[in-house]
């Protein structure tokens, strides 16, 4: 089977557009104020801090995310854009400039595509990535 | 909305199985002999393609042949290529996309088929 692999590719402002939408979704309190900066950390695990702008107090207030609750933040984002995100697809994230990457894996038929020589190559920290 | 890009990387063996059963079922005249390997070139000349000239492609194959002098080849264009590619993932139930901008990338010493969806591309999919 061939290695069969999808890159779906979203901009700092879909990034925080995607967050904003997973945490009203799990009733999280949002600040009144918009997102002024979407802040990516990749060492040691992906992090994302949305920083909202100042209120009337002047107070910064920032909402966390980890790795985790990205990618599902992500994969609901594509469910709004009716964009199909198999379940038994293997997924992982990845920096992109100006925004981030989700990566999807199709596991056609068997465990094969693990063992193809462009695995890694092309899937170079999924592996790695996996819980 | 976000990007989307698919790739399908397939391996030298793949690409052998879809290019003889091409050939097979379209009836085309190839020689009876084995088919030993086969060749990506730019359509423009000899040169090897790189692996971010997609346009242009297209596959020789190299048939086994007695007399060095005259090699056997069977010359596929781009289009019967991502035909033969598209034809195998159809046989091995794989499911691709009817829309979206399909183009051949060399990958490694092998052959990846990319599929481009544009926001209009995923809109009309999920309309029709």
């Amino acid at each position: 089977m061939p290695l069969d692999l999808r890159t779906t590719i979203f901009s700092e402002p879909e990034l925080s557009s995607a967050l904003l939408e997973y945490a009203k979704r799990n009733r999280v309190e949002l600040p009144p104020t918009r997102v002024e900066h979407v802040d990516l950390v990749w060492e040691p695990r992906l992090s994302v801090t949305l920083k909202f702008a100042k209120d009337a107090l002047g107070r910064v207030e920032e909402l966390k995310f980890d790795r985790n609750e990205t990618a599902a933040a992500l994969i609901l984002y594509c469910h709004r854009f009716k964009e199909p995100v198999p379940h038994h697809a293997e997924k992982g994230l990845l920096p992109y400039s100006g925004g981030i990457q989700l990566l999807l894996r199709f596991p056609w038929g068997d465990e094969w595509n693990a063992r193809h020589p462009a695995h890694k190559v092309t899937f170079p920290s999924m592996r790695d990535e996996q819980d | 909305m976000p990007t989307d890009v698919r790739k399908l990387i397939f391996t030298k063996q793949e690409l052998r199985l879809a290019f003889q059963q091409f050939c097979k079922d379209k009836g085309m005249s190839v020689p009876h002999s084995p088919l030993e390997s086969f060749q990506v070139v730019e359509s423009t000349g000899n040169r090897v393609v790189s692996d971010h000239a997609p346009e242009g492609m297209k596959v020789i194959l190299h048939y086994t042949s007695h007399d060095p002098n005259n090699p056997l080849r069977v010359h596929l264009t781009e289009d019967q290529v991502l035909e033969a590619l598209i034809t195998l993932c159809k046989a091995m139930n794989i499911p691709l996309p009817r829309r979206g901008q399909k183009f051949l990338q060399k990958h490694k010493d092998a052959l990846a088929l990319t599929i481009g969806m544009t926001e209009n591309d995923l809109r009309a999919v999920h309309v029709s």
